[in-house]
C-alpha cells in the first residue's frame, strides 16, 4: 500500500503539492486526476524519489521511502509513462529485462518472466521477443512498457498518463487489457490521467486534485453521485448519472428471467403465470437454453396461447452480455426502443433480465448538487 | 529510360581527358616538359585496353542503368580503368625514358588525371548508390587504391618522376609516413580523451556549455601555423626549467608542440558531436530508464554511451580526417610528417616532390575516412540502424 | 553492443576504476614517448649532437656534410635538416633544442637590427661582428665559413647576355636606361627591401618601373629562375641567389654586382656554446670541409639535388668522399 503523510513539494515559492494526505489501500487502483497543474504527476514522482518533499513522508508497504537509496527503491517500484521511453537500441525482451537484470536474476528466470510478461500483455513471445522498439506500434509499445514496469513483480505500480498518448482504440483495449491484468495482479496502483471516463472506467478511487490538494476522494460511484462541492461537480460533467451507470455491470443489478422452450409452450407460461402473475416478459430458449424469442405476456392474456404472440429473435446480436454495464444496457434499450432486454452468456443462454426501472432506481442515487 | 546524370557526366569528363596530354617529359627537374598524348606513345593495342572499360560503362549506362546491381558493375569497371591508366602509364613511362638521362623527369599529365579523376567521380557514385550492398560497396571504393598500391610495390611504375623522387628518398618517406601517421593519430587520441568529457559536462552543467564551446570554437578560428608557432617559446622554457620533462623528450621544436596544437584542433568536432549525441536522446528513455532504478554509472554505460556511439564516431572520423590533413603544417615546426616533401618541393620548384607529400596525404585521409565509415556501422546498435540513416 | 550484462553497482566500479587509471596512467606515460622520439643520452661514443638545417637545397647538403662528417669522427648524430624556416630554426638553437646548424654571415643583419648596415657588405667584418654578437647575447659559436657567396643577385637570360653584352649589373643598367626589354620576376620582399632590388637601383642608377616586374608573393628563387628560363610571361630576369644551382642548367648569368651593393651572404656553421665547450674538436673537423666551398662547388652540388633530384646525403657524401674527407 501506499501511504503519503502531509507531504508538501515545492517550485520556489509555488507549491505543487501542499499538505497532502494520501492512502491507498492494497490492491487498490487509485487515480489521481484533475485540472493541469493540480499536482498530480508531481504527487506519483514523490514515491518513487524522482522528486523529493520539502517536508511529509511517504511510506510503501510500511517503509519510509527515505530509508532506501532511491535506485533501489525504484527496482522494486514499477513505473509507466506516456511515451514509454523504451530503449530503442535494445531488444523487446532486452527491454524488459533491465530491471531483472539490475537485480541480479539468472538468466534463465528472466527469460521466462520475459515470455510470461509479454503473454499477460496480449503479445505473442515468438513474435516479439527479438523485435525492435522503431518496429512497434504505439499501442504495442505502450503494452512493452507495461510489462517491462512489472518485470520484476513489484507490489507497486506507478503510471502517469500511461496510454494518453495512444489512439482512442489502442487506449480503449489497453484499458481492458489494464483490467484484466490488475483482476489477476491485485497490484496496489497510483495512477494519474486526464481522462475523466478512463478514470472512472479503471478506478477504485479516485482522488480529484486542485492546486496541490485533493478535493475528493472516494469511489468513483460516490464522487458522480454525490460531489462534494461545486469544483467537483462541475469537474464530473452534467451526464454523471449516465457517466456512473458504466460504473455498475448488469450482472450485480439483473433479476431473474424466466424462460421456456417450446415443448413447455403454452404449460409453462401459465405456470409461471399462476405463480408469478405480475411477470411481464418470458423468454423463449432453444434446447441448450439459448436466445430463440419473447414473449409478452400480456398479449398472451389478450389474445390467447394460439395467437401469435410470441416474437422470434432474428438478429444475432439482440440481447445484453453478462459483462456489459448498466450504460450499456441503457443505451441499448434507447436503441432497440424497448424497456426490458435479457442479458445473455457467452453461449447466448438467459441468465437474467433488466429493465429500465432497475436503471432508475441505480440512476436516483445521484443528488441534484453538491454537497455542502 | 531513366538519366544516370552523375555517371554520363564522369564519362564525360574522362573521354574529354582522352584529348588532353597523357605525360610530359622534360629533361631534368626544372626544365619545362614538352607533352605527349597518348595517340603518341601508346601502340594501338594498348589504347584499346585504356579505352574499353570506358567503352563497357557507356554500355552500361546506355543498357541497365535501371538494374539494382548497376552501381556495382559501375563501381568494378571504374576501378579497372583506373588500373588501366596506371598500367599504360607505366610501361609508356618506361618507354619514353629510353635514351634520356638519367635525371630526365617522366610525369602523368592533364590527360591520365583526368583519367583517374573521372573513374573516381563513377566510384564514389556507385558506392553512394550501392547502399544496399552494405559490406561489398566498400570493395568498390578501395579495390582500385589497393591495385595501385600493389602495382606501386611491384616498382612496375618505377620511371615515373614522383616515384624517382620517391627512390631518392625511401627511407625518409617510411620515416615522415610513420611520423605524419604517429602524429594525427595521437593527436586524436588524446582529442578524445580530453573532449570526451568536456562533451558531456557541457551537456550536464548548462552554464559550461557556453564557455566550453566558446574556447573550443575559437581555437579553430586560429591559423594552423600561428598555432604551432605560439608553442615554441612557452614550451622551451618549461622543458628548460622542468629536467624531468626533458629527459621524456618533450621539447619545444618538433612533436610536442606539434601535437599539443593538432590535438587542440582535433577537438572541436569531438566535443561538439559527444554533446551533441547526448542531447538527441529522447527524455523519456532517460526519465523511464532512472524511474526503473539505474544509478548514474549504469545510465550512462547502458543507455547513454550505446546511444551515443554513433554520433561520437563520427565526430571522431572527422576529427581524424582534419588532423591528417593538418598535421602536413607540423613539417614547418620541424615535426615531420608529409609537409617535409610539400615544403621541400615548394623550395625547389619540383612539383612531383610536392606531389609526393601530397599524394599520400589525401590517399591517408580518404582511407582513413572509409575505414572510419565502415567502423560507425558496425558499431551502431541494431536498433538504431534505421534511425541512423537519418544521422549519416 | 546491445545489451550489457549488469552485474551489481559495486562489482562494476571496482572495475572500472583501477581500469580507466591505468590507461590514463599508461597513456601520459607514453606521451612523451610519441612526443619527443624518446632521445636519450647515449652513454658510449660522442654527442649526440642534433645537426639541423633550413628547408633549402643548400641548406640540406650542407647539413648533411656536418652530419657525416661528425659521425666519421666518431660522433652520434640526430638529423634534423630541412626542419623549418629561418624563424623557427633560431629559436630552436637558442632554446637548445637543436645544437648546430648552417647559417648565413649576412643574416646577422637581421638578427642584430640595430647593427650599421654597411657593415655587412664588408666580408671580413660581416663575419667579425656576427661571430662576436652571437657569442655575446646567446653564446652561439660561429665557425669558420664557405668562401661562396650566395647573396642576392639578379640573373639574365644566357641569350640576352650574349646578344646584348650584358656581363654586370653596370652594363644592365645602360641596358634598361637605353630602353631594352625588361621583365623581373622578383618576391615581394626582394622588390621592397631597401637592401634588395632598391638598393641595386640606386648603386648602379636605373629604376625598374611596376610593368617591368613581375612580383610573386611567397617566391622563390627556383621559381623565379624557372620563369625566366622558359620566358613565362615575357620574363626574362630572375631574382637570384648567388649558388643556386639552377643558374647553369637554366641557361641564366647572374649579373656581377662589381660595386658591391648587396651584403655578403657566406655559410658557417654555427654552435650552441655548451656543445662547443665540450667538444671543440667539432671546429677543426668542419672547418677544412667548409673552407673548400666556393661558388662555383656549392652551385654544381646544388645542381646535382635541384636539378638532377638527387639526395642531399648522397651528393654531400659523394663530395666528401671525392675531397677525401671520408675514406
Amino acid at each position: 500500500m501506499i501511504e503519503l503523510r502531509s507531504v508538501t513539494k515545492k517550485y520556489g515559492d509555488q507549491a505543487a503539492v501542499m499538505d497532502l494526505t494520501l492512502t491507498v489501500s492494497e490492491g487498490e487502483v487509485c487515480i489521481l486526476i484533475g485540472p493541469s497543474g493540480c499536482g498530480k504527476s508531481t504527487t506519483i514522482k514523490l514515491v518513487n524519489r524522482m522528486l523529493e518533499p520539502e517536508s511529509g513522508e511517504i511510506f510503501v508497504n510500511g517503509r519510509n521511502v527515505r530509508g532506501f537509496k532511491p535506485e533501489f527503491l525504484r527496482r522494486r517500484i514499477g513505473y509507466v509513462i506516456q511515451y514509454v521511453g523504451l530503449f530503442p537500441h535494445m531488444t523487446v525482451s532486452d527491454n524488459i529485462a533491465v530491471v531483472p537484470k539490475l537485480l541480479s536474476w539468472e538468466k534463465g528466470r528472466i527469460s521466462n518472466r520475459v515470455d510470461e510478461l509479454l503473454h499477460m500483455v496480449g503479445l505473442r513471445p515468438e513474435t516479439y521477443r527479438h523485435k525492435y522498439p522503431h518496429e512497434l506500434s504505439g499501442g504495442e509499445a505502450q503494452r512493452i512498457g507495461v510489462a517491462r514496469a512489472l518485470a520484476s513483480d513489484p507490489p507497486v505500480l506507478l503510471m502517469d498518463e500511461p496510454f494518453g498518448a495512444v489512439d482512442p482504440l489502442n487506449r480503449e483495449s489497453l484499458q481492458a487489457e489494464f483490467m484484466k491484468i490488475q483482476k489477476e495482479l491485485q497490484k496496489t496502483v497510483l495512477f494519474v490521467t486526464h481522462d475523466l471516463d478512463e478514470a472512472i472506467r479503471l478506478a477504485d478511487k479516485i482522488a480529484l486534485m486542485r492546486d496541490g490538494a485533493i478535493v475528493q476522494y472516494d469511489t468513483p460511484e460516490n464522487i458522480l453521485a454525490h460531489p462534494a462541492n461545486r469544483f467537483v461537480h462541475d469537474f464530473v460533467g452534467t451526464d454523471r448519472a449516465l457517466k456512473r451507470l458504466s460504473r455498475y455491470s448488469v450482472a450485480t443489478i439483473m433479476r431473474r428471467a424466466y424462460s421456456l422452450s417450446m415443448h413447455d409452450y403454452p404449460t409453462t407460461v401459465h405456470e409461471y403465470l399462476k405463480k408469478q402473475p405480475w411477470l411481464r416478459f418470458l423468454w423463449i430458449v432453444g434446447e441448450k437454453g439459448e436466445l430463440r424469442g419473447w414473449l409478452d405476456t400480456r398479449d398472451f392474456k389478450e389474445q390467447g396461447a394460439e395467437a401469435e404472440v410470441i416474437t422470434e429473435v432474428k438478429d444475432p446480436h439482440f440481447g445484453l452480455s453478462d459483462d456489459s454495464t448498466l450504460r450499456d444496457a441503457l443505451s441499448r434499450m434507447l436503441a432497440e426502443g424497448v424497456k426490458v432486454l435479457p442479458v445473455l452468456d457467452r453461449e447466448r443462454r438467459v441468465v437474467g433480465e433488466i429493465s429500465l426501472k432497475d436503471i432508475e432506481r441505480v440512476t436516483e442515487e445521484v443528488t441534484e448538487r453538491w454537497s455542502e | 529510360m531513366k538519366v544516370e546524370k552523375v555517371s554520363l557526366g564522369g564519362i564525360g569528363i574522362g573521354l574529354l581527358s582522352l584529348g588532353f596530354p597523357f605525360l610530359t617529359l622534360k629533361p631534368n627537374r626544372l626544365a619545362q616538359g614538352s607533352a605527349f598524348s597518348l595517340w603518341n606513345v601508346l601502340p594501338p593495342v594498348e589504347i584499346f585496353v585504356l579505352l574499353l572499360p570506358w567503352i563497357v560503362l557507356i554500355a552500361l549506362v546506355l543498357i541497365i542503368s535501371e538494374r539494382p546491381f548497376y552501381p556495382l558493375l559501375v563501381g568494378v569497371v571504374a576501378n579497372v580503368a583506373v588500373l588501366t591508366v596506371f598500367l599504360l602509364v607505366g610501361r609508356s613511362a618506361e618507354r619514353l625514358m629510353i635514351g634520356q638521362e638519367p635525371f630526365a623527369r617522366v610525369s602523368m599529365s592533364f590527360g591520365s588525371w583526368g583519367l583517374v579523376g573521372a573513374s573516381y567521380i563513377l566510384i564514389i557514385d556507385a558506392f553512394q548508390k550501392a547502399r544496399a550492398y552494405r559490406p561489398g560497396r566498400f570493395l568498390i571504393a578501395f579495390s582500385g587504391l589497393l591495385a595501385v598500391l600493389l602495382l606501386l610495390s611491384t616498382g612496375y611504375l618505377k620511371e615515373l618522376s614522383i616515384l624517382k623522387e620517391y627512390a631518392v628518398r625511401k627511407d625518409r618517406f617510411l620515416l615522415e609516413l610513420g611520423k605524419h601517421v604517429t602524429l594525427s593519430g595521437v593527436a586524436v587520441l588524446l582529442a578524445v580523451v580530453i573532449g570526451t568529457p568536456l562533451g558531456v559536462l557541457a551537456f550536464r552543467r548548462r552554464l559550461l556549455e557556453r564557455p566550453i564551446f566558446f574556447v573550443v570554437n575559437s581555437i579553430q578560428t586560429i591559423p594552423s601555423l600561428a598555432l604551432f608557432g605560439i608553442m615554441i617559446a612557452p614550451l622551451s622554457v618549461l622543458s628548460y626549467k622542468v629536467p624531468f620533462l626533458r629527459e621524456m623528450g618533450v621539447k619545444g621544436i618538433g612533436s610536442t608542440p606539434a601535437l599539443i596544437a593538432l590535438t587542440l584542433y582535433a577537438l572541436l568536432p569531438i566535443t561538439r558531436n559527444t554533446y551533441t549525441s547526448l542531447k538527441v536522446i529522447d527524455p523519456a528513455i532517460l526519465d523511464s530508464a532512472k524511474g526503473m532504478g539505474m544509478n548514474r554509472l549504469e545510465l550512462l554505460l547502458t543507455i547513454q554511451l550505446p546511444l551515443s556511439i554513433p554520433i561520437i564516431l563520427s565526430g571522431i572520423r572527422v576529427s581524424m580526417v582534419q588532423a591528417i590533413g593538418n598535421t602536413t603544417v607540423a613539417a614547418l615546426i620541424g615535426a615531420g610528417g608529409f609537409g617535409v616533401f610539400v615544403f621541400q618541393g615548394l623550395g625547389q620548384a619540383a612539383f612531383d616532390l610536392i606531389l609526393l607529400g601530397t599524394i599520400p596525404v589525401i590517399v591517408l585521409a580518404i582511407f582513413t575516412d572509409k575505414i572510419m565509415q565502415l567502423l560507425v556501422t558496425l558499431l551502431t546498435p541494431e536498433g538504431l540502424k534505421k534511425a541512423g540513416e537519418i544521422l549519416r | 553492443m546491445s545489451t550489457m550484462s549488469l552485474r551489481t553497482k559495486e562489482e562494476r566500479m571496482k572495475k572500472i576504476f583501477p581500469v580507466t587509471s591505468i590507461v590514463l596512467f599508461v597513456f601520459f606515460c607514453a606521451l612523451p614517448v610519441f612526443a619527443g622520439g624518446g632521445k636519450r643520452e647515449v652513454e658510449t661514443g660522442k654527442g649526440p649532437v642534433t645537426v639541423a638545417s633550413k628547408i633549402d637545397t643548400e641548406g640540406a647538403l650542407l647539413g648533411q656534410m656536418i652530419i657525416h662528417m661528425l659521425q666519421a669522427n666518431g660522433f652520434t648524430t640526430v638529423d634534423k635538416t630541412e626542419f623549418g624556416p629561418t624563424d623557427v630554426i633560431r629559436k630552436a638553437i637558442i632554446n637548445g633544442e637543436i645544437d648546430i646548424y648552417p647559417e648565413y654571415t649576412g643574416n646577422g643583419g637581421f638578427f642584430y637590427d640595430d647593427t650599421d648596415p654597411t657593415i655587412w657588405k664588408d666580408l671580413k667584418k660581416g663575419y667579425e661582428t656576427v661571430k662576436k654578437l652571437e657569442k655575446e647575447t646567446h653564446d652561439i659559436v660561429w665557425l669558420k665559413p664557405a668562401s661562396a657567396n650566395n647573396t642576392w643577385a639578379i640573373a639574365i637570360r644566357m641569350d640576352i647576355s650574349k646578344s646584348d653584352g650584358v656581363k654586370t649589373l653596370e652594363d644592365f643598367a645602360r641596358y634598361v636606361n637605353r630602353g631594352g626589354r625588361v621583365k623581373l620576376a622578383g618576391s615581394e620582399e626582394f622588390v621592397s627591401r631597401p637592401d634588395a632590388l632598391p638598393a641595386f637601383e640606386k648603386a648602379y642608377g636605373f629604376k625598374l618601373s611596376k610593368d617591368q616586374m613581375i612580383i610573386l608573393s611567397g617566391g622563390n628563387t627556383a621559381q623565379t629562375e624557372k620563369a625566366a628560363a622558359e620566358g613565362t610571361d615575357g620574363v626574362n630576369l630572375a631574382m637570384a641567389y648567388g649558388t643556386d644551382g639552377a643558374l647553369a642548367a637554366l641557361g641564366l648569368w647572374v649579373l656581377e654586382d662589381t660595386k658591391g651593393v648587396q651584403p655578403v651572404y657566406q655559410p658557417a656553421p654555427i654552435v650552441r656554446g655548451e656543445v662547443f665547450n665540450r667538444y671543440p674538436e667539432i671546429e677543426g673537423i668542419l672547418n677544412p670541409v667548409f673552407q673548400g666551398l666556393d661558388l662555383v662547388t656549392l652551385q654544381t652540388l646544388n645542381a646535382k639535388i635541384a636539378i638532377e633530384g638527387q639526395d642531399a646525403a648522397t651528393v654531400a657524401k659523394d663530395y666528401l668522399e671525392e675531397k677525401g674527407f671520408l675514406k
